[in-house]
């Protein structure tokens, strides 16, 4: 007999205008169990609490809390279903204007029109679960250091002990002991409160530490989901360069086709002038550099032409665009009627 | 670049804006009327709204109302109408500066706060922190200031009518030479209740627009310290003339028949 989960995406789509950042999420999470979502920066981990959340609202597909749908809700359905989360903002998103209790209970005052005197109580029976003392409580959050901010917005975004928290980065921006802090305060606050945790992170041993299943995005889908113990084994080649910080993989092909090409080390065996001319056409200021380089010395040494020296380096395909493209600035034609051809 | 794709795209983007400004203005006027209401807050913001803004709307109202009467004697003289230095003093101090020249000084204070504390407020998602706490943000940041501006401004003005008055009256007195008293009794009795009444309607809708106007921009502001200091400057610049063209439309809506 299966429960039925507390968070389900089904093919959740995001788009905005012709840029698509989710395009088919599939996720599901279940009563008491703490998810983390992976993946590299720009993924849509973001956008995809937000569309739980009712912040965004995504172009096509389901969400379901509670076997509830979500997504097309009124403003006063709404307001009921947020009164079971819990968020922690990456940046802490603390209220300025207001003193850090008034931060902390600001759930309770607001939400369930609790009396001044009592939420103040409650908020600093909150910060003290943190790790904060109470004359923390009356500071205004621009006093606080980074790491007692996440502690209050963590202390903030439980006060009204929420059925399902959410985590947006948690250990960004920390150091490793506060970090671990973060972790542990985390994995105790879930477990006491029995609630449904999903945080999204890049910080693998965050991610290691307070998860119970893992799930990765890449392009806008869920490539891999499974339990945290997992992960290190699952064999999927995306999920294997991620974890393990690698620069050199599948998604890392896709980094290296927005660089303009860099000079490689196979430059060296030319004559040393012309090698060094080429180096510094080939930087990104090619341009500039272009106009001074080529201005007095090439053009006086014609023994060979620099497209009969170019063309005599190893080929190997950023070589080839570079020498074409470098070619073609020099010489001011352009690529599609410029036949390189082997001397 | 094809022209009509440039201007269709101008007319769209406008239209755009239009629409969203609508959209927006609806929300926020429908959450000034449903609970729950926060009294400290609008409170808070009539505070700096209203009471703040006294020093520039009490100065300006001073030096707008004797350059006036100093304009009228000199100007006047051409057509031998020195004499109505103190009614036209009134009547254009109540009827048009006060409530202009106080609605674009508060709006260049007010609006720009406005907008650069709720810009900030939204790109460090403080905004989508309010939501998740089950915060209408439209009631809890929009609301009270529109409330406070639409009640302060009218009482700024009517302070100002008579600053304005007065910086005519000192004007008139000391340089032009006046007797104190014969100015006194023409400003009262030249000067009409309609002609208050339409000044303080008009910066009740001044109010408006300023308090809208800040929180409009703010509330779209995106992309870090840049996006707030331009949705101030939007703030400032939308208020002044959206102030300058409702003027317009209310003048001509009371005072021609």
């Amino acid at each position: 007999m299966a429960e039925t989960p507390k968070i389900e995406l089904r093919k959740v789509q995001k788009r905005f205008g012709p840029k698509t950042v989710l395009d088919s999420i599939d996720l599901t999470v279940e009563k008491g169990h703490s998810m983390v979502v992976i993946g590299g920066s720009g993924t849509g981990k973001s956008v995809m609490l937000k569309c739980i959340l009712g912040l965004l609202h995504p172009t096509k597909g389901s969400i379901k809390v509670d076997g509830e749908e979500v997504t097309r809700i009124s403003e006063r359905h709404r307001e009921k279903v947020l009164k079971k989360f819990g968020m922690l903002f990456q940046g802490a998103a603390l209220f300025d204007s207001l003193k850090v209790w008034e931060n902390v209970a600001f759930a309770l005052i607001q939400g369930e029109n609790m009396e001044r005197g009592k939420a103040r109580d409650v908020a600093m029976e909150k910060l003290a679960k943190v790790g904060l003392s109470s004359d923390v409580g009356d500071l205004n959050p621009s006093e606080l250091s980074g790491g007692m901010q996440k502690r209050v917005g963590l202390a903030r975004a439980i006060a009204h002990d929420p059925e399902i928290v959410f985590f947006d980065e948690p250990t960004t921006g920390l150091d490793p002991i506060m970090a671990d802090v973060i972790n542990q305060l985390i994995v105790d606050t879930v477990q006491d409160m029995g609630a449904t945790a999903l945080s999204i992170t890049h910080d693998m041993a965050s991610a290691r530490k307070i998860a119970d299943h893992m799930s990765m995005i890449y392009k806008g889908n869920i490539i891999w989901t499974g339990t945290a113990a997992e992960v290190d084994t699952c064999g999927n080649p995306y999920v294997d360069e991620f974890v393990n910080g690698r620069a050199d993989g599948p998604m890392q092909m896709e980094v290296l086709k927005a660089l303009p090409p860099a000079p490689s080390a196979k430059w060296q065996n030319s004559p040393p002038d012309l090698s060094v001319r080429i180096a510094a056409l080939s930087r990104p200021n090619g341009r500039a550099n272009a106009t001074a380089a080529t201005s007095g010395t090439l053009l006086s040494k014609r023994r060979q032409g620099p497209a009969q020296l170019l063309l005599q380096q190893p080929r190997n395909s950023l070589a080839a665009h570079a020498s074409s493209s470098i070619l073609c600035r020099w010489m001011g034609t352009r690529r599609k009627r410029h036949a390189i051809s082997p001397a | 670049m094809n022209i009509f794709a440039l201007v269709g795209r101008a007319v769209l983007t406008f239209l755009a804006e239009v629409g969203a400004l609508s959209r927006f203005t609806m929300r926020a006027v429908r959450s000034c009327f449903a609970p729950p209401v926060y009294l400290r807050l609008i409170g808070q913001q009539m505070l700096r709204i209203g009471y703040f803004s006294l020093p520039v709307v009490g100065l300006t109202a001073f030096f707008t109302g004797g350059v006036l009467a100093l304009q009228i004697y000199i100007g006047g003289s051409r057509f031998n109408a020195e004499g109505f230095v103190a009614n036209i003093v009134a009547i254009g101090i109540t009827r048009e500066l006060g409530p202009v020249i106080a609605g674009l000084m508060v709006a260049g204070r007010v609006s720009a706060a406005i907008a650069a504390e709720i810009g900030t407020m939204r790109v460090t998602e403080q905004i989508d922190a309010l939501v998740t706490l089950s915060t209408n943000p439209f009631k809890y940041l929009v609301a009270p200031r529109l409330i406070a501006a639409v009640i302060s401004l009218p009482l700024l003005v009517l302070i100002a009518d008579i600053i304005g008055i007065f910086g005519g009256f000192i004007v008139g007195t000391q340089s032009l030479g006046f007797n104190p008293l014969v100015y006194i009794s023409n400003t009262v009795d030249f000067i009409e209740p309609s002609d208050v009444t339409s000044g303080l309607i008009k910066s009740s809708v001044f109010g408006f627009i300023i308090a809208l106007m800040g929180c409009y921009s703010g509330y779209r502001s995106m992309g870090g310290a840049q996006g707030v200091g331009r949705a101030t400057t939007n703030a400032v610049v939308a208020s002044s003339i959206l102030i300058l063209a409702a003027n317009y439309v209310m003048t001509s809506i009371f005072f021609t028949s």
